[in-house]
């Protein structure tokens, strides 16, 4: 079991991954953004995040360097259902600033999963 | 002398009366004898000066009428000049006008080709920017559905009823998915990374895939030239050129006929260029012909358009032309369609040469 920080602003996706994730054995905490995810993920440790990138107040991608400055143990996953633009431009960013793996939405949940395990295996 | 001269003028004019008009001489005699109390000098005296008079006044009006006739014809001459340099100003100015006509024909074909293109251009753009906007929010929403369809799944306790429903889910969810992914390849088709590769190579390939797709409905008659073909593509999108025009002439010809494919050299002159908006040089048209049913003018014109389609619903998309047109712009080349109602059709997509086909490289027959 793992602890998993999940930060989406969407409530149905965030509900529905929850709900995958707990359904796998994790423990999940949630936000809605980035400035509420990284305040969850400083009071607590965290063995992965997974944010989504166009957010309002911080965005995915504040999320990541904010996370990465502070080397913490932590892997992070970005995922992102953007414009193709958006979407390659920004997983590239992502990478750029410490990122682990990015993923494009929609997924299917065995490929989730499967990013997930390896991520917390790794 | 003069005196004699003069005397020997009038007499000839005299006689010369005399002899046109013997009444004449009748009625002179007549007279003379009487009024023959004149003297005979005084008679011939006024008759000498009267025809004097009527000498200088002859020699007088034909110098006048010589003269006028002479400028007359000077004048006739010069009018017939005039004549010939005018129908050479009218040849020469119809020719120009032939070639000024001509000129602006080709302009106005050009700036329609243009007008054309630049819809085309602003419609897929329009188009690009929508799928753009709504692909974060229907991504989103896809991947709620196919999370939620994958649960169901999960969570049928062996129900294979349950599980095949939420299979159709996942299906329609993964339909959605490809739709909205062909819709955002017009956004940044040219994001795509291309290297150089021998066009030849890349056809052949896709002519494995179209095989395969087609099965034995259809037959495909590949040619190809004896040199390397060099272009800088994205072999994956051309591919996908390749299997949509492919699939297009297999449905044009109703699943049977074949479906021609070869690929050729071609120049691309300035004006050709500009109306396609591309640079002029050297280019390889990848040319896919069949003999179905063709495309009306009418239809012609917006065969490229998102979602346009002569398909029944649910038989095509409407994209696959769309697509093929994307990608083909990103390689910086451009499609060019000929087709006639119930002959055939055939496409074009002219793609620029990477690099110069050297002499060297006509001898590397990959054949």
């Amino acid at each position: 079991m793992a602890r998993i920080l999940l930060i989406e602003d969407d409530d149905k996706f965030r509900k529905m991954l929850v709900m995958l994730l707990e359904t796998s054995g994790h423990e999940v905490a949630e936000a809605e953004d980035g400035t509420k995810g990284l305040e969850t993920f400083s009071g607590s440790n965290f063995d992965l995040i997974i944010t989504d990138i166009f957010m309002p107040d911080q965005d995915g991608l504040e999320v990541v360097r904010a996370v990465t400055d502070q080397q913490a143990d932590v892997k992070i996953l970005v995922i992102s259902g953007g414009g193709r633009q958006g979407a390659f431009q920004y997983l590239e960013y992502a990478k750029i600033f410490g990122a682990d793996k990015t993923l494009v939405k929609p997924f299917e949940n065995q490929e989730f999963l499967s990013v997930v395990d390896k991520l917390l295996t790794a | 002398m003069a005196k004699y001269a003069l005397i020997i003028c009038i007499l000839l004019v005299v006689a010369f009366f005399l002899a046109a008009d013997a009444e004449l001489f009748e009625r002179l005699y007549h007279i003379s004898r009487e009024y023959e109390a004149y003297e005979l000098d005084e008679v011939f005296s006024v008759i000498i000066l009267f025809s004097g008079f009527l000498l200088i006044f002859s020699f007088y009006m034909n110098y006048r009428l010589t003269g006028a006739v002479r400028r007359r014809k000077i004048a006739e001459h010069h009018l017939e000049e005039l004549n010939h340099e005018l129908e050479d100003r009218v040849r020469q100015r119809t020719r120009e006008l032939d070639r000024a006509n001509v000129q602006l024909r080709q302009e106005m074909d050009e700036r329609a080709r243009i007008e054309s293109r630049l819809l085309q251009k602003q419609k897929m753009e329009a188009v690009g920017t929508m799928a753009g906007g709504i692909a974060h929010d229907f991504n989103t929403i896809l991947g709620i559905i196919m999370g939620y369809a994958g649960m169901i799944q999960t969570h049928a306790d062996g129900s294979a009823g349950i599980r095949s429903m939420g299979e159709e889910i996942l299906d329609a969810a993964r339909r959605s998915k490809a739709l909205i992914s062909q819709l955002q390849d017009f956004t940044t088709p040219d994001q795509m990374e291309k290297t150089v590769m021998d066009f030849r190579g890349v056809v052949r390939d896709g002519i494995k895939l179209l095989d395969a797709a087609v099965g034995p409905h259809a037959g495909i008659c590949p040619e190809f030239p004896g040199h390397p073909c060099p272009v800088k593509v994205n072999a994956q999108q051309i591919t996908r050129v390749i299997l949509n025009l492919g699939l297009n002439a297999v449905h044009a010809m109703d699943n049977k006929g074949e479906i021609g494919i070869c690929l050729e050299q071609v120049s691309v002159s300035p004006i050709t260029a500009k109306a396609n908006d591309v640079r002029p040089g050297d280019f390889f048209a990848l040319v896919v012909s069949d003999t179905g049913c063709g495309i009306s003018p009418g239809v012609l014109g917006n065969i490229f358009d998102p979602f346009f389609t002569t398909k029944n619903v649910g038989d095509g998309s409407g994209l696959g032309l769309s697509v093929v047109f994307g990608i083909v712009r990103a390689h910086g080349g451009y499609v060019d369609v000929t087709s006639e109602p119930g002959k055939g059709t055939r496409f074009r997509v002219i793609l620029p040469q990477a690099l110069p086909v050297t002499a060297q490289n006509q001898t590397e027959s990959g054949e």
